[in-house]
């Protein structure tokens, strides 16, 4: 088991990975984007720091789909930016003081409420020390500032996904001779930085991040058998937590993180269990003849929405811990599946099929009203920004798995063409507490 | 091509379980069973064997005229059982495949086999985990009514996650709802 540990661990080091294995691309924004012009910031180094900072924050606002991130240079003054219909304005600088630390400092002013063409009232001013390593994170951080302050939204723009990289040699596979490479990767809400956790050759499914964002639990099939490791984040370290003979699938962390909802066959039949993480202990939340799975709990802990066939097809159905009675959700389309509540639990995301279509919608519970954000018909695996402005799914374009995201009003787009292989199953993380 | 490929790939397969037993050559294929369909007793009817190779069946894994593998008829031997669209029923042609396979385990109880359960690539990751698991389940019940052990049965369900062949149309969704039956001990 110790050594298993740590000869994964040593596969994770020796890998070489690209800056970024994914990249965002807004393909539909919303028609009333906020105009803001974030203007090239001061320095005294080379430039190539002050041009980072500058370009994600950019990204950052523009990829939100909300904000129209318009060009602008110093000097234009607030005369041209108001006739240039801008918003806001953001400027900065940054100055290094050796030893690769920087003194970066920004400010964000509203164009239209100052009195003369030389001065605008300051929403946001700030100033900030970090070593060079950090600097793309405070740009991040910056963005959620600026997010925040001008949409009233806590910005996503310091968070994490994890997804599952699948590569076939020679696009083959393993009974046409070829090998494939599974990889957990956890990478910035941008694409960047991927980090693999896990390589194996055989499949890896499932990520579910912790509530304090420290943890991620997951299934991997290594030596033919389903388990459930968590693994810590920081050290790299994992521990078994389920290895039942049959299926150990669908691992869910419960909000207050005592508790993981998962998936096992002790009675022959897949069912929702729920595990004490202190005591390992087992309580059967679901019965009967039916396939139940994909767990998913609510913002309060107290109820679970699971996929069950129990009806015939696959559909979205409750169980709440107060009565402990089931009650189905979901009536549209011949097929439901892979549930989430939104962060506000009025509404649940799904996978969504009609016509033959599988898509990503979402209903309304008190209404049950429901609406079809994508439909390419291949979409699978939403997951759920914490915010609950963005929805991560996993999507084929060019013929390989890609990742997309769509708003949960449907009005905003973007995919994440990954360079190499099949990217699948991402699971966006909690707010970061940095 | 590929049928070469795959069939290189079986016998390095084979060939790489250890232990001996002298069963593996002497059941022949069974002629008092009805046979249910003309592909699998027809096509399966030949076998070859591996020179001192270890147990098991070491034939050319063949394939018909759907891209199906052919199962052979003898045991202990690598099968595959296929599945029509949201089913888990075994279809009729293979019962004698899965019967042949029994025998050998229910005569030799330090034998075990892994099923490993698949799907086609429509729909949910972990629901079709489930589907999977479903056709263990037939495959299991079938080899415990002929007196298999349960504790000679492991299995897995990898749902959509190990494919045999790649594609989104119909025939790679035939060629990937099936039930591989692996011998993990003879």
């Amino acid at each position: 088991m110790w050594l298993r540990t740590l000869f994964l661990l040593i596969c994770t080091i020796g890998i070489p990975w690209h800056a970024t294995a994914l990249d965002l691309e807004l393909t539909q924004g919303i028609r009333a984007a906020l105009p803001i012009a974030i203007l090239p910031f001061a320095g005294s180094g080379d430039g190539s720091s002050e041009a980072t900072l500058v370009e994600v924050i950019r990204n950052d606002l523009q990829n939100s789909g909300q904000f129209r991130v318009v060009s602008a240079e110093m000097g234009e003054g607030y005369d041209h930016w108001r006739a240039a219909g801008v918003n806001n304005v953001v400027t900065g600088a940054i100055y290094p003081q050796g030893n690769h630390r920087y003194q970066v400092t920004f400010t964000l002013r509203d164009v239209f409420g100052g009195q003369n063409s030389h001065a605008s009232p300051v929403l946001l001013s700030q100033t900030f020390h970090v070593g060079e390593t950090t600097l793309r994170g405070l740009a991040h951080h910056i963005s959620d500032l600026i997010y925040q302050k001008l949409t009233g939204v806590q910005g996503i723009f310091s968070t994490k996904i994890a997804y599952v990289l699948v590569q076939r040699s020679g696009g083959k596979t393993e009974d046409e001779g070829g090998s494939t490479k599974y990889t957990l990767i956890v990478a910035d809400e941008d694409g960047f930085n991927p980090r693999p956790l896990l390589v194996s050759h055989q499949p890896i499914m499932s990520p579910s991040w912790s509530a304090d964002a420290r943890h991620l639990a997951y299934v991997s099939f290594e030596n033919h058998r389903a388990a459930i490791y968590i693994q810590d984040l920081g050290t790299g370290q994992r521990r078994l937590v389920s290895n039942a003979p049959g299926i150990n699938g669908a691992p869910a962390f419960s909000p207050e993180g005592q508790r993981l909802a998962l998936v096992l066959t002790k009675t022959g039949n897949p069912k929702i269990y729920v595990m004490n993480l202190t005591t390992q202990e087992l309580q059967e939340i679901t019965f009967g003849w039916s396939i139940d799975t994909e767990p998913a709990w609510s913002p309060d802990s107290r109820s679970l929405l699971f996929t069950s066939n129990r009806d015939g097809n696959p559909q979205i159905y409750r169980y709440s811990f107060t009565t402990g009675q089931v009650s189905r959700v979901t009536y549209q389309g011949d097929y439901n599946a892979r549930a989430l509540f939104t962060p506000d639990a009025r509404s649940v995301v799904m996978m969504h099929r009609n016509r033959g279509l599988f898509g990503i919608a979402l209903q309304d519970l008190a209404s049950s009203q429901l609406w079809v954000l994508a439909q390419t018909g291949v979409d699978e695996s939403p997951s759920l920004a914490p915010n609950g402005k963005m929805i991560i799914y996993a999507t084929q374009y060019g013929g390989r798995g890609v990742l997309a995201q769509v708003s949960t009003d449907g009005q905003i787009k973007l995919r994440l063409p990954a360079q190499e292989g099949d990217v699948q199953e991402p699971a966006w993380s909690p707010f970061m507490n940095s | 091509m590929k049928l070469t490929r795959v069939a290189v790939v079986l016998l390095l397969g084979v060939s790489l379980v250890l232990g001996l037993n002298a069963c593996s050559s002497t059941r022949k294929p069974s002629a008092d069973s009805g046979q249910d369909s003309a592909v699998s007793s027809d096509d399966s009817s030949a076998q070859t064997y591996g020179v001192g190779g270890g147990p098991g069946y070491h034939g050319e894994i063949r394939k018909n005229e759907y891209g199906e593998i052919i199962n052979p008829l003898v045991a202990p031997a690598e099968q595959t059982y296929y599945f029509a669209f949201d089913q888990s029923t075994i279809r009729s042609q293979d019962i004698q495949a899965i019967k042949i396979q029994a025998d050998y385990l229910a005569t030799h109880k330090s034998a075990k086999v892994r099923l490993e359960g698949n799907a086609d690539e429509r729909g949910s990751r972990e629901y079709n985990i489930g589907l999977g698991w479903r056709r263990d389940q037939s495959v299991a019940r079938l080899l415990e009514e002929q007196g298999v052990s349960p504790q000679q049965i492991e299995m897995v369900s990898y749902g959509k996650e190990h494919p045999a062949v790649l594609g989104s149309n119909e025939e790679a969704w035939r060629l990937n709802r099936r039930v591989h039956l692996v011998y993990e001990a003879y």
